[in-house]
């Protein structure tokens, strides 16, 4: 989300801004650009749907420093994954009603 | 220690008297109730009182409607035979045992009452897999867990990873600085009787162990056990007539951090309280080169390094490399987790260090004992709710 008074971009979404206290917070679309901020590769089980090991990377935007979001890098090896990766958003449709934000490997 | 007392101070004001502690174990064999109660009779009889010298309880828990296999004040002014309390209270910063004790040492500096009594129990959970301790969210996501669980995202070890992570790759830390720490932290618990961990570990063993969450392996996650601890805190011109010597708490200090979660916070690097660490110092009235030791929370191996930094005992960057020359070890320039830590001794969130720290201060830490110690520093929690302590005699 976005905020419309002092242009400040939040996630995950809230209701208030937490750098100007604007109420004005509305979802804009971003480039789709980031790196990875840090990542790690899990190896327990007992997340429904997930099958060890697998990758979750945390993506900062390039809108704004230290805008965080998570998602896995679907294209990218567990043991070429790195910090400052240069990634590309793409949507991973789970079903009819479930799309997901995902990442690939954007080549510079 | 410098002289300028703050005007307004806790200082000094009450002293830890009495501690308990069952032990850690796999599986106790009996109620946690039980396990809760003889800690307390422990306390109380390490500390010379009886029951009815308590007026004041905190636990970690404060439901009123007791539901869990917890104490609570209700629960333990019930099982002590009180009449009722002159104060009860939860954990100072939601630090678990140290936030417990340092709220009753609040508690007894401002009159809210004179003796009080802190505890904490901590259960093994007897069965794997989505059920068990830190699987939050892995059923079910809401709040910040609809944006993690989707990905896979919701067992804490992951989020502790993914911070040790950035760490190792951009704060000069290594995991054989990890290694380090987490080995002599073993070597302390096998000294130590009260600890669960009874075999030596290698740096090999350390650096082979399978993962959990990568770069996170077997061994920088602290071992769940089944314990208690209790302790008695008094105002200081009383703890005198105690059996042993008072161990003064000189300050206490809680912060909060900006975010609830580990994951979306701006520089990981300044997860744990950086701003706590610039004035806790200062309103102690104690520098870090006074500790005589110190008992930093490992709930994982990666805390403690970022622990060092943010109290500003080193300079950012340089955790790793200090843990690496072996400063924390028995007779190193700061002996840290003598007992083991959570990692070693067992996890009682920090339970295990309040009273290792007393008995360290008291002379009474056996094989394990520092030379002639005078301050102890205790930290408990990591972000965003975490209790700093400064003790001593």
């Amino acid at each position: 989300m976005r905020c419309g008074t002092c242009a400040f971009y939040v996630h995950p979404p809230r209701g208030v801004c937490p750098r100007c206290q604007g109420e004005r917070l509305v979802p804009e679309q971003v480039s789709g650009r980031g790196t990875v901020y840090s990542y790690h590769v899990m190896h327990l089980p007992g997340v429904p749907g997930f099958t060890p090991p697998y990758a979750v990377a945390v993506i900062e935007l390039d809108e704004q420093p230290g805008l965080l979001t998570v998602g896995n890098v679907l294209d990218c090896p567990l043991e070429e994954l790195s910090i400052g990766m240069p990634v590309q958003v793409t949507f991973e449709e789970l079903s009819e009603d479930v799309t997901l934000p995902q990442w690939t490997r954007r080549r510079e | 220690m410098s002289d300028g007392v703050e005007p307004y101070s806790m200082r000094d004001k009450s002293a830890i008297v009495g501690v308990g502690h069952t032990g850690c174990v796999k599986d106790a064999g009996v109620a946690p109730e039980v396990m809760w109660m003889r800690a307390v009779r422990e306390a109380l009889d390490d500390a010379g009182l009886s029951p009815r010298d308590i007026d004041g309880i905190s636990t970690p828990y404060t439901d009123t409607w007791p539901m869990g296999a917890v104490p609570t004040p209700f629960t333990l002014t019930e099982s002590l035979g009180l009449p009722g309390l002159r104060w009860h209270s939860g954990p100072l910063g939601g630090a678990y045992s140290l936030g417990s004790v340092a709220s009753a040492a609040l508690a007894v500096s401002t009159g809210q009452c004179d003796t009080a009594l802190a505890v904490h129990c901590m259960v093994r959970p007897k069965r794997k897999g989505p059920t068990a301790y830190n699987y939050k969210g892995a059923q079910r996501a809401s709040g910040v867990y609809a944006h993690l669980a989707p990905y896979g995202y919701s067992v804490f070890v992951q989020m502790m990873a993914t911070v040790a992570r950035r760490l190792l790759d951009t704060n000069d830390l290594a995991r054989e600085h990890l290694a380090r720490l987490v080995v002599d932290q073993r070597s302390n618990a096998l000294l130590n009787p009260l600890a669960v961990m009874k075999d030596p570990l290698t740096v090999e063993q350390y650096l082979s162990a399978r993962w959990l969450a990568e770069p996170l392996g077997l061994y920088d996650a602290d071992m769940p056990v089944d314990a208690a601890i209790a302790v008695v805190i008094t105002r200081s011109d009383r703890a005198e007539d105690c059996r042993h010597t008072p161990v003064l708490v000189r300050h206490v200090s809680t912060f909060l951090g900006p975010r609830p979660d580990w994951v979306f916070q701006a520089d990981y690097a300044e997860l744990f309280p950086v701003e706590l660490g610039r004035d806790f110092w200062r309103r102690a009235g104690i520098e870090p080169g006074d500790l005589s030791f110190a008992q930093i929370q490992d709930g994982f191996s990666v805390y403690v390094p970022m622990w060092l930094e943010a109290l500003g005992i080193v300079k950012r960057g340089e955790a790793g490399s200090f843990i690496g020359d072996g400063n924390l070890a028995r007779g190193g320039t700061l002996p840290t987790n003598t007992h083991g830590g959570n990692l070693s001794e067992g996890r009682l969130q920090g339970g295990g260090a309040v009273v290792e720290t007393v008995r360290q201060l008291r002379g009474e830490a056996g094989e394990r004992q520092v030379d002639r110690p005078s301050v102890g520093l205790i930290t408990v929690g990591g972000s965003p709710t975490v209790c700093a302590a400064l003790l001593h005699v």
